[in-house]
C-alpha cells in the first residue's frame, strides 16, 4: 500500500499580531486595521487595549480605523536591519517608511509600497494588507502597508 | 531636604577593548572615581549601576571584584537614559538622608556585530523590518525641515562641530576632525541622515561618587552641587525609537516637561548655562534637544548652529566633548560620561576642551520608549 505523505496541507493565514487586524482576514480586502478610541481623552492610538496609553483610563472602544490617510513623515531606509531568525530575510533595501496619520488622528509607522522619489509630506496612501513573510511552520503571516492612494478613472 | 554634592567623578575611555571584561571596564571608572574622591570602595554605602547590554546582576560582578561589603547594589536600565536615571537613583538616596556617601556607575560594553533589535522592539516590527533606530530620527528630521525649513547643512554642521570637538578628547572613540564635504557625503542610512552624522555602539564606563552636604568637607576639594537631576518617562506623544504609533495630544516633548523640571528645582534658567552635554545619537537629536531644552525657540534650532551659538567659543557652547557622534554609546555609560565631562568642565580641568569661566552645566540624555534625563551641577 502506498503512504502519501503531504507537507503543509494545514497552512494558515495569520495576522502579525493579535488586535491589530479586523476579522474575518478574507477578503483582504475587508480587513481594517483595529485602533483603541479613549472615551476619556478622545486619543487613538494603532492596536486593542484595555487602557488608553494616553491617560490611563479604562474607558476605551475597539474601533475599524479608516484605510485612507496621508503620509506625515518619511524616510528611506538605505540598508536591512538585522535579521536574528533563521527563516530568510524577505527585505532589499531600499524601503520606504513612513509615519501614516489616518483621519481619526492617529499616527503609525507603516512601510510604504511606493518608489523612493514618490515619498512626500501630505502624499495620500491607503491601506493595504499582503503577505508579510511566513512564519517557521509556513504559515503566511499578513501584515499592513500603505500605498500611494489609487486614482480613480473617470 | 539634604544637598547632593559630586565628591568624585572616573572615567574608562569609550571605544572598542577587543576582550576586555565589562567587568574591568567597569572597574577602572570607580577606582577612578574613589581616588578622585579621596576615598576608598568600603566608603561606599550603597550603589546603582546603569547597563543594558549585559548580564544579570553585571553590577555586583562589577564591583565584588573591589570587596564584598554587603552594601545594597541595584542595576538600572532606561535604554540610552540609563546613565542619568542611575545617578537620579543615587541623588534620591542622598537628599532622603538615607546614605552619605553613593556610587552612580554606568557600564557597557556593547555586543559586536549588529545589535539584536528584539531588546527595543517588538518581534513583529522585527520581522516587518520596522527596526532601525535612524528611522524615527530620520523622519524627526523630515517633519522639522518642512515645519521650520531646517536644512541639511546645518544638520551636518553640528556633526562636523562634534567630530572637531572629539579630537580635544582623551576619552572618546573617535578622534579626527571630519570635513563637512565628507560628512555631507557620507552613506545615506536613513534620508535624509547619513553615515557619519550618527554615534556607534561601543564599550566604556562613567563612574560619579555623591555625597551629603554634611559630610562633602572630608571628601572632596571642589564640591559641585547636584542641583537638579529629573528622570521623566514621555507621554503620548513620542516620536522616537521603538514606537509604532502616535496621535498629536499637544503635550511638550518630555525632554522640555524635564528640562523644567530640573531648571526650577536647581533656581537657573537655560539663560543661565554655561555648557551642556546632550543626546547626539545623530546630529538632528541634538538640533531638536536645543529647542526642547529651551535653549532657544522651536523651530530655531538651525539659527543656534548657524550663529556658532553652541561652538567651542560661544555663547552656549554644546557636547565639548564632542557628543555621542566622537565618544560612541556605550548605552549604559553614556549619561554619566555626560555628567563626567560636566564636573570636569566646572572643576576647571577639562584641559584644551575648556568652556571659560564654566560655572553651571547641563547635562541631558534620551532613551528608547521616552525616557528623559535632566542634570544640572553647580560650581
Amino acid at each position: 500500500m502506498e503512504k502519501i505523505i503531504r507537507k503543509n496541507i494545514d497552512t494558515l493565514e495569520l495576522p502579525f499580531a493579535s488586535g491589530f487586524l479586523s476579522e474575518p482576514l478574507k477578503p483582504r480586502e475587508n480587513i481594517h486595521l483595529l485602533g483603541t478610541r479613549c472615551l476619556n481623552c478622545g486619543v487613538v492610538l494603532l492596536g486593542s487595549r484595555d487602557r488608553c496609553e494616553a491617560c490611563a483610563s479604562p474607558m476605551v472602544k475597539i474601533i475599524q480605523l479608516s484605510r485612507r490617510g496621508k503620509i506625515w513623515s518619511h524616510t528611506v531606509m538605505r540598508y536591512v536591519s538585522p535579521w536574528p531568525f533563521a527563516i530568510p530575510n524577505p527585505h532589499q533595501p531600499p524601503m520606504p517608511v513612513a509615519w501614516v496619520q489616518l483621519p481619526e488622528g492617529v499616527q503609525i509607522i507603516s512601510r510604504i509600497n511606493c518608489n523612493p522619489d514618490d515619498l512626500k509630506i501630505g502624499l495620500p496612501v491607503e491601506l493595504v494588507i499582503e503577505k508579510g513573510w511566513e512564519d517557521e511552520t509556513g504559515n503566511d503571516i499578513l501584515m499592513y502597508k500603505f500605498q500611494p492612494e489609487k486614482k480613480e478613472r473617470k | 531636604m539634604d544637598n547632593a554634592i559630586v565628591a568624585g567623578v572616573g572615567i574608562h575611555p569609550f571605544g572598542r577593548f577587543g576582550d576586555k571584561p565589562y567587568t574591568e571596564i567597569g572597574r577602572e571608572a570607580v577606582i577612578m572615581a574613589l581616588k578622585d574622591a579621596g576615598m576608598e570602595y568600603k566608603d561606599i554605602q550603597a550603589a546603582f549601576v546603569s547597563r543594558m547590554y549585559l548580564p544579570a546582576t553585571a553590577g555586583v560582578k562589577t564591583l565584588s571584584t573591589l570587596g564584598r561589603t554587603s552594601i545594597p547594589i541595584v542595576d538600572v536600565e532606561a535604554a540610552c537614559a540609563g546613565g542619568g536615571a542611575c545617578l537620579r537613583q543615587a541623588t534620591t538616596a542622598i537628599v532622603s538622608g538615607m546614605y552619605d556617601v553613593v556610587l552612580a556607575l554606568g557600564v557597557e560594553k556593547m555586543p559586536r556585530g549588529f545589535m539584536d533589535p528584539r531588546q527595543l522592539y517588538e518581534g513583529w516590527q522585527t520581522y516587518a523590518g520596522l527596526t532601525q533606530n535612524t528611522m524615527y530620527w530620520a523622519m524627526n528630521a523630515c517633519r522639522h525641515m518642512q515645519d521650520y525649513g531646517t536644512t541639511i547643512q546645518q544638520i551636518g554642521k553640528i556633526a562636523y562641530k562634534n567630530h572637531k570637538n572629539g579630537v580635544n578628547n582623551p576619552f572618546a572613540m573617535f578622534r579626527k576632525e571630519m570635513p563637512m564635504d565628507e560628512i555631507m557625503r557620507s552613506a545615506m542610512v536613513c534620508d535624509p541622515i547619513r553615515l557619519y552624522m550618527i554615534c556607534s555602539p561601543d564599550e566604556g564606563a562613567a563612574a560619579v561618587i555623591l555625597v551629603n552636604s554634611k559630610v562633602a568637607k572630608k571628601y572632596t576639594r571642589k564640591p559641585l552641587t547636584l542641583a537638579a537631576c529629573s528622570h521623566r518617562v514621555s507621554a503620548v506623544p513620542f516620536y522616537n525609537v521603538a514606537g509604532y504609533t502616535n496621535y498629536p495630544t499637544g503635550n511638550l516633548p518630555i525632554t522640555t516637561t524635564a528640562a523644567r523640571e530640573a531648571y526650577e528645582k536647581s533656581g537657573v534658567g537655560p539663560e543661565d548655562i554655561d555648557c551642556a552635554e546632550i543626546q547626539d545619537t545623530d546630529a538632528f537629536c541634538e538640533l531638536e534637544h536645543y529647542e526642547q531644552l529651551l535653549f532657544c525657540k522651536p523651530g530655531e534650532g538651525g539659527k543656534l548652529i548657524d550663529d556658532g551659538f553652541t561652538e567651542m567659543g560661544g555663547k552656549l557652547p554644546v557636547n565639548m566633548s564632542g557628543g555621542l557622534i566622537c565618544k560612541g554609546e556605550p548605552v549604559g555609560a553614556s549619561g554619566l560620561g555626560m555628567v563626567f565631562e560636566i564636573c570636569l568642565q566646572l572643576r576647571g580641568e577639562s584641559g584644551p576642551r575648556q568652556v571659560k569661566d564654566a560655572k553651571i552645566g547641563l547635562a541631558q540624555s534620551y532613551g528608547s520608549m521616552g525616557h528623559v534625563t535632566v542634570t544640572i551641577i553647580k560650581q
